[in-house]
């Protein structure tokens, strides 16, 4: 590995050890830096067309509930793969993740799918594990129901035709969610990755 | 203190345990019923596209909770893994008042006579313990019929020549058909094939006091917020609470049958809600946990008489693990099929259960529930992308014109296919969990693919313009049609239970839902479990009033 990029990482794995103290404002878990990569990272898998993709279904906003929800003790792969996938942009073109030209990260993200990203960014997996965990949560903020804060006003349901009507029981636990949905940021800083 | 003897206690409310406690109730025999999950009234439908029964990415609606009820599932490889309730493989049913049949799809079948008598129609097949039952789909019609009635089923089985024969049709009409079930029918007709409306526990009209299904869109895996759907719950349960004699106690966990010096059940012990140990005595202990946990059970239940686990003298307790393989195959439609009119399955076939040359069975083939957007997302041929612009395009112009035929294909019981007990990982309340290994015999992974292509022939009839067929890996099966852990037969050395459902080597244990199943039929076993209960019911009640 290029020196230069070896220090780069380093001075980016310290830098970003300081700024994980908090999240972004209107986030419970996420630094400011893990939502741009994990946004710019789903945005690729559902990327927006004529209709709205995951970036606009709010799935980074999701994921981030549920890390501070059912993923609470689920944390760590998150944190491997948010700095993964930087460390892997890093040592290719010397940019984090969401700076890169989207043809770029597509071919950083399939090198991924295949387990063939570099081994310093994803030592034990080539960024496989990464990979299908972003991927299967994304469709789930995106294609779920907006209880849990993706799918945001039904993009995904308006997209395909399928119209989402009031189901009787189902309603109030929905609105219930959505009002816990727009709480705003509480946490004292100590929900980071 | 131990609490006052009653002439039952029953572990769990599923299917089968709470039409066992409705028919001793209603006789007038005291009846406990234990169930480690809820109860859920049907404003707690939960509908919830992450969190249910079908799709339980972010947990089960249903139980068991996310935490505390780990299994282990030994792999193909040999490698065994730990499983929580909501990740793939652990098998789950549910655990709640109602078990399965608070969220099922609720297709009624029963089994076709042929199903009874597999070893003498087909011959026996290397590695496999495939086996008669003991008793006939004969001993059997009255208890389905009984099922029917009381539970509650629509449909319209007319048209099915494939079927054994019944006294009386069903009480209530299918519901009318979809956009799908019209082009299929069309289609299996232009086959020369015998189409007709899925036997459903689902009021179509109002009945039994509760109002008729609105077809929404979130059924299987999901509760009913109208209780149109009939489970044990809304159903046999209400009836047994309302005679005064049956005592329900939820998130009570049975964890152990304890015996006397001869061998036989003096009662259940059991983790009440509040964490404490309880002993209920009893002169009968029913065991309804469904196949793996009653399994489970069994093999915790350990004393001088019985050192290997109640029934377990000859090994059988928890062997012949099996479930149903389902393939079938996913067609593109030139038109758009959806019409968002739940719960989606609606028509079938059963030309193909039985009389496949070559082939020891077959299944009923029918059309899928209605699909979530989420559920579309795996739905997908091989060479459309599961990301990207290509994964989108193929959500936004596939999603409306998707239809998939798929059944549960027979399965030829294997011995090692086990549930045992697990030598290191415990429940939350320090108990061993079921350890599960095993895999599923070559022959109905050939029957299954012989069944996707009958599924696709269907498609490309009904004018797919594409078709993609699913095939099944060699892994364990089980799942939500788990059965066959404690196998019914008339002989001690090759089975555990009875043709009465009452464990070989004890005067007063019974084991009553799907583990007792000698094979699983070509159909989703539901009402077969509720007749083999209401038969095995009737059974213990006369038992219970001759030994006063
Ligand atoms: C989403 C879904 C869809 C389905 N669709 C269909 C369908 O369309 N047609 C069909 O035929 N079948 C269907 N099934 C399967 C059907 O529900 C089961 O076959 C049936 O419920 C099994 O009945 P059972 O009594 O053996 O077990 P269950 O219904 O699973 O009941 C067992 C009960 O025992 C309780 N229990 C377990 N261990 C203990 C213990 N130690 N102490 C106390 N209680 C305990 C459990 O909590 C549970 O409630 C479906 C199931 C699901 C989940
Ligand atoms: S489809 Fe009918 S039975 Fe099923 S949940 Fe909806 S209303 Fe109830």
């Amino acid at each position: 590995m290029k020196r230069r990029n070896f220090l780069t990482i380093a001075a980016l794995t310290a830098a970003s050890s300081c700024s994980r103290t908090s999240p972004a404002p209107g986030l419970r878990v996420l630094s400011g830096k893990e939502a741009r990569t994990l946004e710019a990272w789903v945005e690729r898998l559902i990327p927006t067309d004529q209709d709205a993709g995951a970036r606009e279904a709010g799935v980074v906003h999701f994921i981030d509930r549920l890390l501070a929800g059912w993923l609470k003790r689920k944390r760590q792969p998150w944190k491997s793969a948010l700095e993964g996938i930087d460390r892997g942009a890093f040592l290719a073109y010397a940019k984090p993740f969401y700076e890169l030209e989207p043809k770029r990260q597509i071919a950083l993200l399939e090198q991924m799918e295949a387990g063939k990203a570099s081994r310093e960014a994803f030592p034990d997996d080539g960024g496989k594990a990464a990979f299908e965990l972003v991927l299967s949560y994304t469709m789930m903020g995106f294609y779920g129901n907006p209880r849990h804060g993706g799918n945001r006003d039904y993009v995904s349901w308006q997209m395909l035709g399928v119209p989402a009507v009031p189901v009787r029981g189902r309603r109030h636990r929905d609105e219930a969610a959505l009002v816990e949905n727009e709480k705003p940021n509480s946490s004292s800083g100590k929900e980071t990755l | 203190m131990s609490l006052s003897k009653v002439d039952a206690v029953i572990i769990g409310a599923g299917a089968a345990g709470p039409i066992v406690a409705k028919e001793l109730a209603v006789a007038g025999f005291t009846v406990v019923l234990l169930e480690r999950g809820k109860y859920y009234a049907p404003y707690d439908c939960l509908k919830d596209d992450l969190r249910n029964q079908r799709t339980s990415l972010l947990g089960n609606a249903f139980g068991p909770e996310d935490e505390g009820h780990p299994r282990v599932l030994v792999d193909l490889a040999g490698q065994a893994r730990v499983l929580q309730p909501y990740e793939g493989g652990y098998n789950n049913n549910a655990a709640c008042v109602g078990g399965g049949t608070l969220s099922y799809g609720a297709m009624a079948w029963r089994f076709h006579p042929l199903d009874f008598r597999m070893k003498s129609q087909y011959g026996a097949v290397a590695g496999s313990t495939l086996e008669d039952w003991p008793i006939r789909y004969d001993d059997l019609e009255p208890y389905y019929e009984k099922a029917e009635w009381e539970i509650g089923v629509s449909g319209d089985l007319s048209g099915n020549p494939f079927q054994g024969p019944r006294r009386k049709p069903l009480p209530m009409p299918p519901l009318p058909p979809t956009r799908e079930h019209l082009l299929l029918e069309k289609a299996a007709r232009a086959k020369g094939w015998h189409p007709f409306s899925i036997p459903m526990l689902r009021n179509s009209v109002p009945y039994n006091g509760r109002t008729a299904c609105m077809r929404c869109r979130w059924c299987v895996g999901f509760a009913c917020e109208l209780d149109a759907k009939c489970g044990t719950q809304n159903t046999v349960l209400p009836t047994a609470l309302a005679t005064g004699h049956c005592t329900l106690r939820t998130e009570c966990t049975a964890c152990e049958i304890p015996t006397d010096r001869k061998g036989n059940a003096t009662g259940v012990r059991y983790i009440d809600a509040a964490g404490k140990m309880q002993e209920q005595p009893a002169r009968v202990v029913v065991v309804s946990a469904a196949a793996v946990e009653s399994a489970r059970l069994l093999l915790l239940s350990r004393s001088a008489p019985h050192e290997k686990g109640l029934g377990n003298r000859y090994d059988w307790v928890g062997r012949n693990l099996q479930g149903h393989t389902y393939t079938g195959c996913l067609g593109l439609m030139a038109e758009e099929t959806y019409d968002d009119l739940g719960p989606g399955a609606s028509i079938a076939i059963c030309d193909f259960n039985h009389g496949n040359p070559g082939l020891t069975g077959g299944a009923m083939l029918a059309n899928e529930f209605i699909r979530l957007p989420i559920q579309a997302v795996g739905q997908r041929p091989a060479e459309i992308p599961r990301w990207g612009p290509g994964h989108k395009e193929f959500m936004r112009s596939a999603y409306r014109r998707l239809v998939a035929v798929q059944g549960p294909t027979q399965e030829m019981p294997v011995f090692d296919a086990r549930i045992q007990l697990d030598p290191e990982v415990k429940d939350r309340f320090g108990i061993p969990v079921a350890r599960m290994s095993g895999f599923r015999h070559a022959h109905t992974i050939e029957i299954s693919d012989a069944m996707s292509k009958r599924a696709e022939e269907w498609l490309l009839a009904a004018g797919a313009v594409k078709t993609w067929r699913r095939t099944s890996g060699r892994g364990l099966s089980g799942g939500q049609h788990q059965a066959g852990t404690c196998r019914m037969g008339p002989d001690p050395k090759t089975s555990v239970v009875d043709p009465n459902c009452r464990i070989h080597d004890c005067d007063n244990v019974y084991v009553v839902d799907g583990s007792v199943h000698v094979t699983n039929g070509g159909f989703n076993p539901v009402l077969t479990i509720m007749a083999l209960a209401y038969r095995a019911g009737e059974h213990i009640r006369t038992q219970l009033g001759r030994n006063i």
